[in-house]
């Protein structure tokens, strides 16, 4: 008989979604707690397949998260799978190295939460069923410099062995050194499936002898996290051959959307372009929410008006949204500008803007009128956001010249133009 | 750039409009005024000239009249130093075309732009009255200052200040310092609140940890005072124990000594105790009852004896209740009913009925009456009959009415004959056709009116020929003429007009130089008069002179020669000495004399330019005639293209003419060949019909014939039609009449045929239908009267039947029951029933009787074996014990149960003591108790009770305090009511971040923005403020001598100076003045753009709604100024503007909107 599981990781429980558009209240009623939502999809979806077991490689939650009814909503899902006959094997990450509620989290029998120490344990299976062995894992510390593969015990001869591991491989852009491996050292471990977590972005390799996934996280919590997100439903068939599929447990996706102005000829050939767009969008992904990010690009005389008028496009799109029914706009950033001139003056308009791009942006003068204005500003922002305006002089300057460019082409697209143009 | 020309071809409501700039003027300035009411298409030349430059956008309202593919726009442009061709349509792409269609790139067009996109050059360079109001208002908001006042003069922005405002509104509404209410304290409290509330809802890992160990810490606290307390209690219930088995041990031992002195019986079954009672009292109750059956036995059986055999009466029961029960009613009915029923056949009246039949004495009645078959066949006839008679007469009416109309007709039926004849129809039908397919219209009529077209058409022609001369021929010929194209001749009117100009501008500067030739041979000959004629010739000529008299007088030595040398040497010194006298004169004599070599040269090249004119002018000529190849050259002697080109369109008007005249023959040939065609037909038509007409009659008569004929022929066919029908119907008429006939005979047959099958024959002749009609009714009565008749006899004849078997039937009871027969029938009946039932109340009591007596007896055996039985259990008892009577057998049962009493107790106190002490063996019991001390453990009891209570509530507090802290750890719960305010708080910080990066671009923008401001400032100040100042005197008129730059508060600001002398900040200007000032700035910012670049057309639209006309005229100088450095347009629906801009101007020119249209107008009819 087939052996089947569910394998996920990086499910960071009751960790909040980073957006804006959660200030729609109708979209956070939709998705709000959406880390719950896709956890309680993906024990529903061990119960309605019936797998033998759910693998669960690391990051239950934040390590900053300190809530027990965090703990205790996970416990309460993993009891639905022991009344359902389910098995759980966790391995801790190195989130859950450092959270708190680890230690007192108490766990349905059936749940096996792998210790420091690399365990082994094996299932049997009567009727001539090839028995499994489970090789796992936890993360002691927060950080793991070195490999943990050597740890593990040799594969059980006659037996489908499956290692679950929390690793960075080989280091990923974004991601320090969590016990790192690599892809050659797991296929040569003998194991037949790796069940491995800490990487948000999904990857997978199989090949006859060996198939080594890291699912990714089951729900993008901000932009960054953008793109389709699922778990792995596997097959071990009765030859042994595995079979992995990807199940959708995102209740919301958040998507990327790139508007072209250069393509549009005025302002409503452009407000007719993204509807047209964001509608193409809405039907490519079939998630239940859609949550986008809008960024118009390219050069075009129009950049001055959708600077000023961003606003206008911005309800367009989400009027569209709302007609399409899943989607909604996080953000509509510019990023458009317009044609270059070719050292000809263009205009007082075009006079000022070179006064400012040449002579006024990091002069003393202005540098220390800035300087003021973010100071005063530091000081009345609440604790948690005072580095937004830079940790360092460094960080400070090079986001204060990024302000200062945005702000003067957000000024100079206010005074540029007619009204109602 | 400038606009020469700009083409309204298919754009907004105009159609091929042209509006042409022409070419820019020389030394004068370029300003335009175009003139149009409003609604003339003034903004939409406006639009125009920016669709034009930028292309016509996505959408635009300016596609109304003219679909989109079909909008067009074009221009001739000044654009890089050239006049170029422009098209611009109405595409997603490759919109602009040059003058041949072709794609041009957009930069073209807008090389003389520097990169300044649509909206800010209609801002820059374009000035309305709304513009110029919230300019003015602009000034006010900046509070003056100099650097956004200059700048949004030259960017053309109205409300700067006001944009300026909106954004630093933006900022502060997020934050701004000290300010109360703002966004960021909104979004700060609110995510305290957040963090409040979490903290309520939330159990945090580390408080859970401290409950946990909590919990631990009090289950061993609670453990610890339950044993305690237990170990107490123990003792004190083992006390209690023992006091309380004492008293029962005591009791124990009473019962042990008495079981110890009671006498040993046998055992007897537990059951005889309760049955010796019972037999005794059954013993007596069996005694009793057999004395009492036996009595009763006696009784009945005398009983039975007592009653007499009632069988011999009871044998006639059956008839005597047939008696009573049926036969006495019937007899009692028929006595009453009898007389009635006699009395009312009598009066039954059937032989009425047969008189009125007419049959009296009948015998047998019913053999009169008719069997309903018959009377139904009679009733049926009957009702034909009346139906019979209407057909017959109706018949016979319609047959005579139909023979009179025949009669009046006159029965000329076979005259007719002939016009029936099919192909004779054919001939009138194809006639009808003839007459109706020749049009009523009268021909001569309409010959008469072409006729008289014709005459004013030839007139036309003729007129229009003669306008031609001197051109003379036929028209024809004139239609030969070869005719240049209209493009030639514009060419050639062209060329025409160059030479001519030429020519004239030849002649006049030749005219010129002529006569100032001629005042410069007058003042040379004046200055050679006044200087003796010694000019350079002579003073050249005396020299040599001098030189030859010298050479030849030292070859010679003569005294002549020596005079001739000092004659000669003489003339020489005195032209010398004349020249040196008049050197002044001589060298303004070569001043002239150069001149004078300059004119003739000049005269020399008009010449040549006159002629070359004149030679232009004579080879067009002949090109001109060359184009009319030989035939018409002669004739056509014109010279100028425009008189040609008039003669050209003269000659399209005669051929138009004679065109005219030929298609109004046509029409006549065309009325004269109708007439003749229906002619033909018409003769034809009447020929075929057999109808003989005049050949010379004309159509009209022919028709008039022909209609007359074709109304004979009609009325003749209709007289045939109607004799036809009348005939026809004749014979239909003739049939239903003999129908009737045949069913009036067939109705009599069947008549006589009824009466003859009944009694009806007998009669002296066969009744009619009146008479039938009556005798059945009667018939009918005497029916229902026989029949009632005999059912009466028959009900009298049953009755009288009944009575006499009642009285038989008594008769023979009476003698069977021994009833004396004297009595009356009624009170025999009464005595037969009352025997009778006496008879079976006896034969009811000996039944009950016997069955009693049964019973006894029964009763009685089996009281006689209960007796046996109990004797039997009496002897088994006396054995058991070895007595005799039952009584000795109840005092042996007595003892054995006193005995089994005792040892019962004695159990029940052992099993009491074992279990009040929880010890197994009673042995161990008795042991235990006999040691015990009753006081001392009292005294110990009384000790322990208030450490118990101490125990126990101890105890009570331990468990509350454990049950408390477990409660809190179980209402911890998975909920996401704490995770749900976290995302909250979240975003709300999110939303923070993101509003205060925007607060900080804006705020730093607004601070590029201002301090770019102040440089832009120092950068123009000079080159504006000066001509700003000029303007604005020039528009105050005078009443501010300019404006100054003063520092302020924030900066520089602007001020005014009045010509008084004193200066005015922004506020304190009057408004007119504040638009003034805008306006003088716009002036100063359109000179300083011009200065550095090419000029770009400046257009402004009706601003002077306001002004009067002095201010009008100051306001036209300031545009003429502009108009110096490059093209200025303005657009009014004011004409009085005109004549003002034309006295500041003469030079301006000035575009009607009513001339551009209807020219469009006039041009594109051209075109069709």
């Amino acid at each position: 008989m087939a052996f089947r599981f569910v394998h996920t990781a990086d499910i960071h429980l009751d960790s909040p979604l980073k957006s804006l558009a959660l200030l729609n209240g109708e979209l956070a009623d939709l998705i709000g707690l959406a880390s719950r939502q896709s956890f309680i999809q993906t024990i529903e979806l061990c119960l309605e397949e019936q797998v033998d077991a759910l693998i669960i490689a690391g990051d239950l939650y934040d390590g900053e998260q300190t809530s027990m009814k965090t703990a205790r909503f996970l416990a309460e899902q993993l009891g639905r799978l022991h009344q359902g006959g389910i098995r759980t094997y966790i391995i801790r990450g190195n989130h859950d190295a450092l959270s708190k509620i680890t230690a007192q989290l108490v766990m349905p029998d059936t749940v096996k939460v792998f210790g420091e120490i690399a365990e082994r344990v094996t299932i049997e299976r009567s009727g001539g069923d090839f028995d499994l062995a489970i090789h796992g894992m936890s993360f002691a510390k927060p950080h793991a410099p070195e490999s943990l593969l050597r740890h593990f015990a040799a594969p059980v001869p006659g037996a489908v062995n499956i290692g679950i591991m929390h690793t960075s491989l080989g280091g990923s852009a974004g991601h320090d050194l969590y016990a790192p491996c690599s892809v050659v050292e797991l296929r040569q471990a003998g194991f037949q499936y790796w069940a491995l977590g800490h990487i948000h972005k999904r990857s997978a390799l199989q090949d006859q002898s060996c198939a080594i996934v890291m699912p990714g996280i089951p729900q993008g919590r901000d932009i960054n996290e953008d793109g389709s997100k699922t778990v792995s439903l596997v097959t071990v068939r009765d030859d042994r051959s595995i079979l992995v599929e990807e199940r959708r447990t995102a209740v919301a996706q958040f998507a990327r959307l790139q508007i072209d102005v250069s393509t549009a000829s005025d302002w409503e050939d452009l407000v007719t372009l993204s509807k047209s767009q964001l509608g193409e969008l809405a039907s490519a992904i079939p998630t239940s929410q859609i949550v986008a990010r809008v960024e118009v690009t390219g050069t075009s005389e129009l950049a001055w008006r959708v600077r000023r008028d961003i606003d206008l496009l911005r309800t367009e799109l989400e009027t569209q949204g709302s007609s399409i029914g899943n989607i909604w706009i996080e953000k509509v950033k510019v990023s458009s500008s317009p044609p270059r001139q070719n050292g000809a003056n263009p205009g007082a308009l075009g006079e000022l803007a070179a006064i400012i791009a040449r002579e006024i942006h990091g002069s003393v003068d202005f540098n220390s009128e800035v300087k003021a204005i973010a100071d005063e500003l530091r000081g009345q922002l609440p604790a948690e956001l005072r580095d937004i305006i830079g940790k360092d002089q460094a960080a400070f300057d090079s986001l204060m010249a990024k302000f200062a460019k945005e702000g003067t082409a957000h000024v100079l697209a206010l005074l540029q133009g007619a009204e109602g143009e | 750039m400038r606009i020469n020309r700009l083409d309204l071809t298919r754009y907004g409501k105009f159609t091929d409009a042209i509006v042409d700039f022409g070419q820019s003027p020389v030394g004068s300035p370029d300003l335009h005024v175009i003139y149009g009411p409003n609604e003339a298409g003034k903004s939409t030349t406006f639009n125009a000239i920016l669709d034009l430059v930028f292309g016509m956008g996505h959408s635009t309202k300016y596609g109304f009249l003219h679909p989109y593919p079909a909008m067009r726009l074009g221009g001739n442009l000044l654009v890089a130093g050239r006049d170029r061709e422009f098209v611009r349509v109405k595409r997603l792409q490759n919109s602009l075309l040059d003058g041949d269609d072709r794609t041009v790139a957009e930069t073209e067009i807008m090389a003389d732009l520097g990169g300044i996109d649509r909206a800010a050059f209609s801002t820059m360079f374009s000035l309305d009255e709304e513009t110029l109001k919230s300019g003015g208002e602009s000034i006010l908001a900046s509070k003056g200052d100099l650097g956004q006042l200059l700048f949004s003069a030259s960017a053309g922005l109205s409300d700067l200040s006001r944009r300026l405002g909106e954004i630093r509104g933006e900022a502060d509404r997020f934050y701004k310092l000290r300010a109360r209410n703002t966004e960021l304290g909104e979004l700060r409290s609110r995510l305290a609140d957040l963090k409040v509330k979490r903290e309520e809802l939330d159990l945090q890992a580390t408080d859970f940890a401290r409950m946990r160990i909590e919990l631990a810490a009090h289950e061993e606290r609670y453990q610890q005072a339950v044993d305690q307390q237990s170990a107490i209690q123990r003792r004190s219930n083992e006390i209690n124990r023992i006091l309380r088995a004492l008293p029962t041990m005591a009791r124990l031992s009473v019962y042990r000594e008495e079981l110890r002195t009671t006498i040993a019986v046998p055992e007897p079954p537990g059951s005889w105790k309760n049955e010796l009672s019972a037999i005794r009292k059954e013993n007596i109750e069996l005694r009793v009852k057999i004395d009492a059956v036996a009595h009763s036995i006696a009784n009945i059986e005398s009983e039975i004896e007592r009653v007499a055999d009632p069988s011999a009466v009871l044998a006639f029961a059956g008839r005597g209740e047939e008696l009573l029960k049926t036969l006495e009613p019937r007899y009692v009915t028929a006595v009453v009913d009898i007389p009635k029923l006699k009395g009312r056949i009598a009066d039954l009246s059937v032989d009425a009925l047969l008189l009125q039949l007419g049959q009296p004495g009948e015998k047998n009645p019913a053999r009169l009456i008719l069997d309903a078959s018959t009377v139904g066949k009679l009733r049926g006839l009957i009702n034909a009959r009346s139906g019979v008679d209407a057909r017959l007469d109706a018949a016979t009416k319609e047959l005579a009415r139909t023979d009179r109309a025949l009669a009046d007709e006159g029965g000329a039926y076979e005259r007719l004959v002939e016009y029936r004849r099919p192909e004779r129809r054919r001939a009138f039908e194809a006639l009808t056709a003839t007459v109706n397919a020749i049009e009523k219209l009268d021909d001569e009529t309409s010959l008469r009116l072409l006729t008289r077209r014709r005459q004013a058409a030839e007139a036309g022609v003729l007129e229009s020929m003669a306008q031609l001369v001197p051109w003379r021929g036929t028209s024809a010929e004139l239609a030969a003429i070869p005719v240049p194209l209209a493009t030639t001749v514009e060419k050639w009117k062209a060329t025409y007009a160059n030479c001519r100009d030429s020519e004239k501008s030849a002649a006049s500067d030749r005219d010129r130089l002529q006569s100032e030739l001629d005042r410069l041979d007058a003042e040379i000959a004046d200055i050679k008069g006044r200087s003796g004629k010694i000019d350079e010739t002579t003073a050249i000529g005396r020299r040599a002179a001098r030189d030859e008299a010298w050479l030849l007088h030292r070859q010679t030595l003569t005294i002549e020669t020596a005079l001739d040398f000092e004659r000669a040497m003489r003339a020489d010194d005195q032209a010398v000495s004349q020249r040196l006298l008049h050197f002044a004169d001589s060298g303004k004599l070569a001043q002239l004399s150069l001149t004078r070599a300059v004119a003739v040269a000049e005269l020399q090249s008009a010449d040549q330019r006159l002629s070359d004119a004149r030679s232009a002018l004579a080879a067009l000529t002949s090109e001109m005639l060359t184009s009319f190849s030989g035939v018409a050259a002669a004739q056509l002697l014109v010279r100028d293209p425009n008189e040609l080109q008039e003669w050209l369109r003269r000659r399209t008007t005669a051929l138009a003419a004679r065109d005219d005249l030929g298609s109004i023959d046509q029409d006549i040939a065309d009325v004269r060949d109708r007439s003749v065609s229906a002619k033909l037909g018409i003769t034809a038509a009447l020929k075929a019909a057999g109808i003989k007409a005049v050949d010379a009659d004309d159509t009209v008569s022919l028709i008039a014939l022909a209609e007359r004929e074709l109304d004979r022929f009609n009325s003749a066919m209709d007289q045939a039609d109607r004799l036809e029908r009348l005939n026809a119907e004749r014979n239909e008429r003739t049939k239903l009449l003999v129908e009737a006939q045949n069913d009036d005979v067939e109705w009599n047959a069947r008549w006589a045929e009824l009466c003859a099958g009944c009694w009806l024959k007998d009669q002296r002749s066969v009744p009619d239908v009146d008479a039938v009609n009556v005798i059945i009714p009667i018939l009918e009565k005497l029916s229902s009267a026989v029949e009632m008749k005999e059912s009466l006899v028959d009900r009298v004849q049953k009755m009288e039947q009944d009575a006499f078997v009642f009285e038989q039937t008594v008769f023979a009871l009476c003698s069977g029951l021994g009833i004396d027969r004297s009595g009356s029938l009624g009170d025999m009946t009464r005595a037969i029933g009352e025997k009778i039932k006496i008879a079976e109340r006896d034969q009811d009591r000996v039944e009950k009787l016997e069955e009693a007596l049964d019973q006894a007896r029964e009763q009685e055996k089996q009281l006689l074996v209960t007796r046996q039985v109990l004797s039997a259990r009496t002897g088994e008892m006396t054995a058991f014990f070895g007595c005799t009577t039952i009584d000795e057998v109840e005092a042996q049962i007595d003892l054995c149960l006193k005995r089994q009493a005792v040892r019962a107790a004695i159990d029940g106190l052992e099993r009491e003591l074992l279990e009040i002490t929880g010890v197994q063996d009673i042995l161990e019991v008795e042991h235990q108790l006999s040691l015990a001390d009753r006081n001392a453990l009292e005294v110990e009891l009384e000790g322990m009770k208030p450490l118990l209570a101490h125990h126990e509530q101890a105890c009570r507090d331990a468990f509350h305090e454990l049950s408390t802290i477990r409660k809190a750890l179980d209402a911890v719960g998975g909920d996401a009511a704490a995770a749900q305010i976290e995302e909250r708080r979240r975003t709300t910080l999110l939303d923070i971040e993101e509003r205060a990066e925007r607060y900080l671009e804006l705020r730093i923008g607004i601070v590029a923005a201002e301090q770019a401001l102040r440089l832009y400032r120092d950068r123009h100040r000079s080159g504006m403020m000066s001509r700003a100042s000029e303007a604005f005197r020039t528009i105050s008129r005078g009443a501010y001598s300019g404006v100054a730059a003063q520092p302020g508060k924030d900066g520089e600001v602007l001020m005014a100076l009045s010509a008084s002398g004193g200066s005015l900040s922004a506020d304190a200007l009057s408004r007119g003045a504040r638009f003034q000032l805008y306006l003088a700035l716009r002036v100063a910012g359109y000179h300083e753009f011009v200065t550095e670049r090419p000029g770009v057309p400046f257009i402004a639209d009706d601003i002077m709604e306001t002004f009067d006309d002095f201010r009008a005229e100051e306001a036209f100088r300031l545009f003429a100024g502009m108009a110096q450095h490059g093209q200025v347009i303005y657009l009014t629906h004011h004409r009085h503007l005109i004549d003002i801009a034309k006295k500041v101007c003469p030079s301006v020119r000035v575009h009607d909107f009513g001339q551009i249209q209807r020219q469009a107008i006039v041009s594109g009819i051209a075109a069709e």
